[in-house]
């Protein structure tokens, strides 16, 4: 009872305490005056204050006479001295009666005392009334422990006890190992501390979790052995021992309470004694493993200086491998930890346990995850970055070694590590990387034979220090001269030997790779034709946001190349989602408060590293570029249907523009997008072509000039669309050469354009051929009101009857099928215009297979007419919802599992 | 194949492409007729058919090209020992093709086959002692000869074959055969039917990898040129294959160059122009592959409406046309409708035309060019008329007046909404 009592609170037992501790004090009155005065001399420099027992506060704040003062430092040094020596006096009564649930109980006090004692004051010394009571704990306990039949007949509790305080007192008296050994030294007989525990490695686990006070830092007892494993001299030890220790060191991994900067010390002292080759691998292998520990959690990144010795570790066992070609490397394989075992004759088929493309991956992860993490305008960033070359190197090595043995599978995962660092890099930065390459080659081969021996014996000493140690590049390490043959090569492998998520992968790094080096239509047909856009809804999150990546990318080729449409379609998806930053993983918004922590966290996780984004203020430019070409004539004829929209963001924007009172000089990319527009619309090229050009994105294109150039032909000529749809019903002709010197364009484009409004019939005009000029005739002056209100009550008929169509369609399967494919002639002619997607439809589907509802829509394209149209644009809704589920879809998967709630939100979000 | 004489056209020359997916038989036709029409020099001819020859069984055929090019009478000794090594292949396929063969000679005996695979099998077996094994030696044997160019052969055994063969898989070989021997001898209606009969299969067919259904069908439009451009509705039956969704797959993914030949049917073939759209389409996105003055002409017409282009690209297509071999003989009429084409398309957007421009532009005299557009304007119902004193043509106004319109708008509604309340009423009886 009496130690439940102490657990209460070490604060406030004193006065309760007080009277049987008076009885006891005479007791142990010689140790504790012995204590006394050792205590004083490190308590003397105690803050008073600081040092004032709780209790006492109040007084010595009120009262401030020095006389009373002194009388108060001395009640606290008394107090604290009378509150340890009394838990020092229980814990040896508990002893006597061989109570350890109560020593237990006692010794926490213990501690929790001290460390009371310890944060009031910097107390420089150890209390010899504890270091004492530490040794006498020892002692019995050995002694308990000793006495194999007492330990029998003891409860089931208190056996417990006695094994949680052997626990609980080897962790804590590592602490003070140095004051423990004085005092046995100086006062008691000798106890050498030998191993009194037998291995058992399951108890230790169980009660593992006792302690949890403020000595977290307690080594468990592996530490202990291994110490001296460490100094012994490397001539003794045999093969079996090493086997053995590193065997230890594995089972204790992951354990809690195991040090984790101790076994890699240790490992890398197995591998510096390891007696054969072999060995050495394994215990490489492992040394490798101990410094992956080393990451404290998954969302933070392994420290550089630990990463680079892991990096390094892993070189040298590649080096052994090709050094000694009879040693293989096998996941699966069992490794025999015996100790008698001896070591296999060199040059024997030795086969050992480790996982060198697992190494390789992590590796590779943790290095992204530092990028992650790092921030990009340092100097470390960079320095960082140029670690990719080593990764590189030791793909290409552990994939040379998976060859040798035709495992292609591996390989193909490898080459897949490989792609993904390469297809995102230019050609000018893949020739920079190359050059960096080559210089770094000298100089690791001009360093090299110098230091080698050294540095790594220096290497191995020196874990402590934080200093970061960069991995020389391999010599052998070569990297192909063309980075689109090296692309193909590692593509193509992938394409024959891998699965079908590291096909898809493959296939989308390369069609980034592709666009980025301005080959769109190659790298539309492989998207197209690999049914990426279908299977990608199915995928796992990071290849959706890969997807998307690609999507951009394609949209950007697609503008550098002057294909407007086809820009916009790529980019509107992604821009209707309205979480671009997001979708792109560049970026976390804040706008969902409803995610946890851990839903953050992975989000997070999935970042791109900064050398990887793609500009989003590029991306956005060409967006709303494409969209005011493509829409601004919409915009102009009011009297075109919605159903011609096609952007639906950017008529967002319009209506916000359109809602401001005062419009500033442009700022940023929409202020001048827009400010474009409404040159635009009035034909005023110019100005349009000015704005757009003062964009500072423009830059970052390399092709500035050309880019440019495009644009303002495409702007001239929209601009002459615009002008003669809105202005031409106000002439009654208009001569080409006007419209030619107007928009600066030759009068073959001015022919090409007005046929194509005359055949689409945007223009009611035709050619009067002999004067070159251009026929408008005016229908608006010979309509009456009655007749466009009776036009416009036809066409909501139509479409009244055909909404009816399509809801009864939609219960009774299809009713009018046959009708649609009928209704092929009635189509305005604008569509080869306008739209060049059509046969790009045919083509997703380049087998036959039953197509996807995306498909068959975009297919039915234009073979429709105005009913297609309509249609049409509903897939393109569809589409849009798909866009916004490419992500909707990432959270969902997150959502899963979190219940009803969750979901509910997410469709009220889709709808 | 470089250098020759030719103005451009050998630039246009597709035939290389074309080969690459024909049999080495059907190429030699092909190599004939540029041999005639002196694009490339005699010689890269004349050697491309030794090549060519090298790997069939013609052995002789191969020694007299050879004779002609060197002008001597000696062959090198390969020829000579190819030769003996194929006589020796055929004696030794005719011994062990001997029974079936014989068997199929005798007419008597080819009587008693019947319409019953099984049963046939099996009466040979029992009565003539003929095996399977026989059987799938009469194909070799057929593929031998058809190696030596003795195609009729072929094409019998090869029928004969596939009455009683079992295996699906050499069935397929066997009519692809059959069709390659069909065309050699210019059997069009039985090469037809063959065409038809593997487009069946080939659609029906679950092939292994959607790759390989891909290329038969690719293989099976290059053959069917043949068929298509010597058949007499062959214009019809191509633009009816080629549209089908599959094949412009086919084409698209396999091989473009067809487009030229599916643009030239469906301009000659007038009843197909509803399908001008579509290949204006085809033609457009395909561009960035494959361009030629065909699709070019197209581009021009339809999609920038730049009649200069057009007619200089009329003009290049006559020589394109005319060093095809699949094109060479509907040259004038492609040239003649695809004036129409100009023609039209330059009536739609314009109000007056100038007769003398017009002329000129068609090539005519001014005064057949009058007769022409009244021809036309009779036969296309165009609303035009010629103003004959100041020499134009004047186009009527094509905008339909608001009453047409709206009528031309509501004159379908009734019936669909008759036909949506039935239907409404006719389920609603059903689900009462």
């Amino acid at each position: 009872m009496a130690s439940r009592f102490f657990a209460r609170g070490s604060s406030s037992e004193d006065d309760t305490e007080t009277e049987s501790e008076s009885e006891e004090y005479s007791t142990t009155e010689e140790t504790s005056s012995e204590s006394e005065s050792e205590t004083e001399s490190s308590s003397e420099s105690e803050n008073e204050k600081s040092g004032v027992n709780r209790f006492l506060v109040s007084d010595s704040d009120s009262d401030s006479d020095s006389e009373d003062n002194r009388r108060v430092l001395r009640s606290a040094k008394d107090k604290r001295v009378e509150e340890l020596s009394t838990i020092v006096e229980e814990i040896r009564n508990k002893l006597k009666i061989n109570d350890w649930v109560g020593v237990g109980t006692n010794f926490d006090k213990l501690n929790k005392q001290l460390d009371k004692i310890r944060r009031a004051g910097n107390l420089t010394k150890t209390p010899k009334i504890y270091v004492k009571a530490l040794v006498e704990m020892e002692d019995a306990l050995a002694a308990a422990l000793a006495n194999k039949e007492a330990k029998k007949s003891m409860s089931k509790s208190n056996a417990k006890a006695l094994n949680a305080m052997k626990q609980n007192l080897k962790k804590n008296n590592k602490d003070y190992e140095a004051e423990i050994k004085a005092r046995r030294d100086a006062g008691d007989e000798d106890d050498s501390d030998e191993d009194t525990d037998s291995d058992s490695y399951d108890e230790s686990d169980v009660e593992a979790e006792a302690e949890d006070d403020g000595f977290e830092k307690v080594k468990s007892k592996q530490e202990k052995k291994k110490v001296p494993f460490t100094q012994m001299d490397p001539k003794d030890i045999t093969y079996g021992m090493v086997m053995k220790k590193s065997h230890e060191l594995m089972l204790a991994r992951g354990r809690k309470g195991t040090d984790k900067r101790d076994q890699a010390k240790t490992m890398e002292f197995a591998v510096k004694v390891a007696k054969t080759e072999s060995q050495r691998a394994q215990m490489t292998l492992n040394l490798i493993s101990a410094f992956f520990d080393m990451a404290s959690a998954l969302h933070t990144h392994l420290p550089i200086p630990i990463w680079n010795r892991a990096c390094a570790s892993i070189l040298d066992v590649l080096a052994l491998l090709e050094r000694c070609p009879y040693v293989t490397v096998d996941e699966t394989f069992e490794q025999d930890y015996s100790e008698e075992q001896e070591g296999p004759e060199e040059g024997a088929a030795v086969t050992v346990a480790g996982n060198l493309i697992g190494c390789l991956e992590r590796l590779d992860d943790e290095w992204f995850k530092s990028l992650q993490v790092i921030d990009p305008h340092t100097e470390d960033y960079v320095d960082r970055l140029k670690d990719e070359l080593v990764i590189l190197a030791v793909a290409q090595k552990v994939s040379n070694y998976f060859a040798k043995t035709a495992q292609h599978s591996v390989v193909a995962r490898i080459a897949l590590r490989q792609v993904e660092h390469l297809y995102f890099k230019t050609e000018a930065v893949y020739k920079a990387m190359r050059a960096l390459a080559e210089i770094k080659k000298k100089e690791a081969a001009s360093a090299e034979p110098a230091a080698e021996p050294e540095a790594k014996a220096a290497a191995a000493v020196e874990l402590e220090e934080e200093e970061i140690v960069p991995v020389a590049l391999p010599a052998d390490f070569t990297m192909e001269e063309d980075p689109h043959a090296l692309m193909k090569d590692l593509v193509h492998f992938i394409y024959k030997n891998a699965d079908e998520r590291t096909k898809a992968r493959a296939m989308l790094c390369d069609i980034y790779h592709k666009s980025i080096h301005n080959d769109f239509y190659t790298a539309r047909d492989l998207l197209l034709m690999s049914h990426l856009q279908d299977a990608v809804l199915n995928m796992d999150i990071a290849t959706q946001l890969l997807f998307n990546r690609t999507m951009a990318q394609i949209g950007l080729c697609a503008f550098r190349k002057g294909l407007i449409p086809d820009a916009h379609h790529c980019l509107s998806e992604l821009y209707a989602s309205g979480r671009i930053r997001e979708i792109l993983a560049q970026g976390v918004l804040l706008r969902y408060h409803d995610r946890t922590p851990e839903q953050e966290k992975l989000e997070k996780r999935r970042q791109m590293p900064f050398h990887m984004h793609i500009n989003l203020e590029l991306l956005e430019s060409v967006n709303l570029i494409s969209a005011m070409l493509l829409e601004t004539i919409h915009l102009v004829n009011i009297n075109t249907e919605t159903r011609r929209r096609v952007s639906k963001s950017f008529w967002r924007l319009v209506e916000h523009y359109d809602k401001l009172t005062f419009m500033g000089p442009p700022e940023n990319v929409r202020d001048h997008v827009m400010t474009g527009t409404y040159a635009l619309s009035q034909g005023d090229w110019k100005r349009c072509a000015e704005v757009i050009s003062k964009l500072g994105v423009w830059d970052l294109l390399p092709q500035k000039a050309e880019v440019l150039e495009m644009l303002t032909s495409k702007i001239k000529e929209e601009a002459l669309r615009i002008y003669v749809t809105t202005f031409g019903p106000h002439y009654s002709s208009i001569a080409v050469d006007q419209l030619c010197k107007m928009f600066d364009v030759s009068e073959n484009t001015v022919q090409t354009i007005v046929s194509r409004l005359i055949i689409s019939e945007d223009i009611h005009g035709s050619w009067h051929q002999p004067t070159q000029t251009i026929v408008m005739r005016s229908s608006s002056s010979n309509t009456t009101k009655l007749q466009k209100l009776a036009l416009r009550c036809v066409s909501s008929a139509q479409i009244l009857v055909e909404s009816n169509e399509k809801a009864l369609a939609l219960r009774t399967g299809s009713l009018r099928e046959r009708e649609d494919g009928g209704g092929k002639g009635k189509g305005r002619g604008d569509w080869e215009g306008r739209d060049g997607k059509q046969g790009r439809g045919r083509k997703w589907n380049p087998h036959g297979k039953a197509t996807g509802g995306y498909r068959d829509r975009k297919g039915q394209r234009g073979d429709r007419g105005d009913r297609g149209d309509r249609r049409d644009r509903k897939g393109h809704h569809h589409r849009r919802d798909h866009g916004h589920q490419d992500v909707a879809y990432s959270s969902f998967q997150r959502r899963k599992q979190e219940g009803p709630r969750e979901m509910a939100t997410l469709s009220k979000r889709r709808n | 194949m470089t250098g020759g004489s030719g103005d451009g056209a050998e630039q246009w020359d597709i035939t290389s492409k074309i080969a690459g997916n024909l049999d080495r038989h059907l190429v030699f036709p092909l190599l004939e007729f540029l041999q005639t029409r002196g694009i490339y020099p005699e010689e890269d001819i004349m050697n491309s058919k030794i090549e060519l020859l090298k790997h069939t069984n013609m052995v002789d055929f191969a020694m007299d090209i050879y004779r002609q090019i060197n002008g001597t009478e000696d062959v090198p000794n390969e020829m000579t020992e190819r030769r003996k090594v194929v006589i020796g292949n055929l004696r030794e396929l005719q011994a062990t093709a001997a029974p079936i063969v014989d068997f199929l000679l005798d007419e008597n005996k080819v009587k008693d086959l019947r319409n019953d695979k099984a049963y046939n099998i099996k009466m040979l077996q029992d009565q003539y002692n003929i095996s399977q094994d026989d059987i799938e030696v009469l194909f070799k044997f057929a593929k031998f000869q058809f190696e030596c160019g003795n195609y009729s052969a072929c094409a019998d055994f090869l029928v004969q074959y596939r009455g009683l063969c079992t295996k699906l898989e050499t069935s397929f070989s066997a009519l692809w055969g059959k069709f390659a021997s069909e065309i050699l001898l210019q059997n069009w209606n039985e090469a037809l039917e063959d065409l038809n009969k593997l487009q069946e299969y080939i659609d029906s067919k679950s092939f292994t990898s959607a790759l390989a259904q891909l290329q038969q069908r690719i293989w099976l439009i290059h053959w069917s040129l043949f068929v298509f451009f010597n058949h007499e509705n062959g214009m019809n039956f191509l633009v009816d294959m080629l549209v089908q969704d599959r094949y412009i797959n086919a084409i698209q993914t396999g091989a473009p160059h067809m487009l030229r030949y599916l643009a030239a049917a469906i301009i000659i073939n007038k009843k197909r122009r509803n399908l001008l759209k579509e290949l204006i389409k085809l033609v457009k996105s395909e561009r960035y592959v494959y361009s030629d003055p065909v699709t070019e002409f197209i581009v021009c017409l339809f999609v920038d409406y730049d009649f200069e282009g057009a007619q200089k690209k009329l003009k290049e297509c006559e020589t394109v046309l005319a060093n095809d071999y699949f094109l060479t003989a509907c040259v004038d009429d492609f040239v003649e409708n695809a004036r129409l084409f100009i023609f039209e398309t330059y009536c739609r957007i314009h109000e007056t035309i100038d007769m003398k421009m017009l002329a000129n532009k068609l090539n005519m005299d001014q005064e057949s060019a009058e007769k022409w557009i009244a021809n036309l304007i009779r036969n296309a119902r165009l609303n035009a008329k010629i103003d004959s004193q100041q020499g134009t043509v004047v186009m009527g106004s094509q905008q339909p007046g608001v009453y047409e319109q709206i009528v031309e708008k509501t004159k379908s509604l009734t019936a669909r909404t008759y036909h949506l309340s039935n239907a409404v009423i006719g389920s609603g009886k059903i689900n009462a």
